[in-house]
């Protein structure tokens, strides 16, 4: 890979690896610098990386679950979920002007939701439902089968569902 | 490069209210944007910000190894030196001790007759 592929492929995953972090850290200048992070960590091991089968957005998520442990291991005052409230303050920075008030609320509701889901379940929220990648790419980069994948995806949306009853309180799925 | 999914969600959707689960988690792909992106409003590659550490790492220690070229090669120039230059000194220093030593074996009456020479030149050199 050379550092333009880099550079373009680090561009278009740059928003689901800070989506990526920010669900883990819960803070959005920690996800930021993470995220940013990983650009530099992957150019630095431009030259010792390998082209495998497994997507390259893999690798890049690698490095970025690996900041976020170095970041809990340097920071172990911090435990994750000091921080949920913070989901309602991006949200209503980001909420758009048609965006009703029950939306915003349901939508905070929900990113606090999947903050709180296990570490796997967590990924595979955000790297399936969120930013929509294959389960081949979130089976690479999660290290899961596809078949153990479908299981946490199951488990994952009865978690929210529990948890987000009274908006996802459906009676036939 | 990125390959979307193909997965058709199945839609959930609730007969109280009306909420699809699948919909509201894609549209937080949108509600948590990054802050420079959402607040452009359009898709801009991101400003790589490094800390100190990281830009000392990539910056000062590329220079490294040139670093320790010009120390090595500062470092050989000076050792050189003296080793010629310790020989000419010795010899220089030599040569002083016996000029000083000859100058302290002249007598007083030597030294006089040496002054009165002197003279004699400078008064013939004013006369002419």
């Amino acid at each position: 890979m050379t550092k333009e592929e880099l550079d373009l492929l680090y561009r278009e995953q740059f928003g689901a690896l800070y989506r990526f972090v920010l669900f883990k850290v819960r803070h959005v200048q920690t996800a930021e610098d993470i995220a940013q992070t990983v650009f530099v960590r992957a150019l630095e091991a431009l030259p010792k990386y390998k082209r495998t089968e497994a997507p390259a957005s893999a690798w890049l998520f690698t490095i970025a679950r690996n900041l976020c442990i170095d970041h809990y291991k340097k920071h172990s005052s911090i435990t994750p979920g000091d921080e949920t409230g913070f989901f309602s303050e991006i949200a209503d920075a980001r909420a758009s002007a048609t965006q009703s008030a029950a939306d915003r609320e349901r939508k905070q509701a929900l990113a606090v939701a999947v903050s709180e889901l296990s570490e796997s379940e967590q990924e595979f929220v955000t790297l399936y439902h969120i930013e929509e990648k294959s389960y081949q790419e979130v089976s690479a980069i999660m290290g899961k089968s596809e078949e153990a994948l479908r299981a946490v995806n199951h488990r994952a949306k009865k978690s929210l569902k529990t948890k987000l009853k009274k908006y996802y309180d459906d009676t036939k799925e | 490069m990125t390959q979307k999914n193909n997965y058709n969600p199945v839609v959930i959707r609730s007969t109280t209210t009306g909420y699809n689960l699948e919909q509201d988690l894609h549209s937080l792909k949108i509600q948590l944007a990054p802050r420079s992106f959402s607040e452009v409003g359009v898709t801009t590659a991101p400003v790589v910000r490094y800390s100190y550490i990281e830009s000392f790492r990539m910056h000062i220690l590329s220079y490294a190894p040139l670093a320790i070229m010009a120390l090595l090669i500062v470092f050989v120039g000076f050792k050189g030196l003296p080793a010629d230059g310790s020989d000419e000194l010795a010899m220089l220093d030599a040569w002083s001790t016996d000029e000083s030593s000859a100058l302290t074996e002249m007598s007083f009456d030597e030294e006089l007759s040496a002054s009165d020479l002197e003279l004699d030149f400078m008064d013939q050199d004013i006369n002419n």
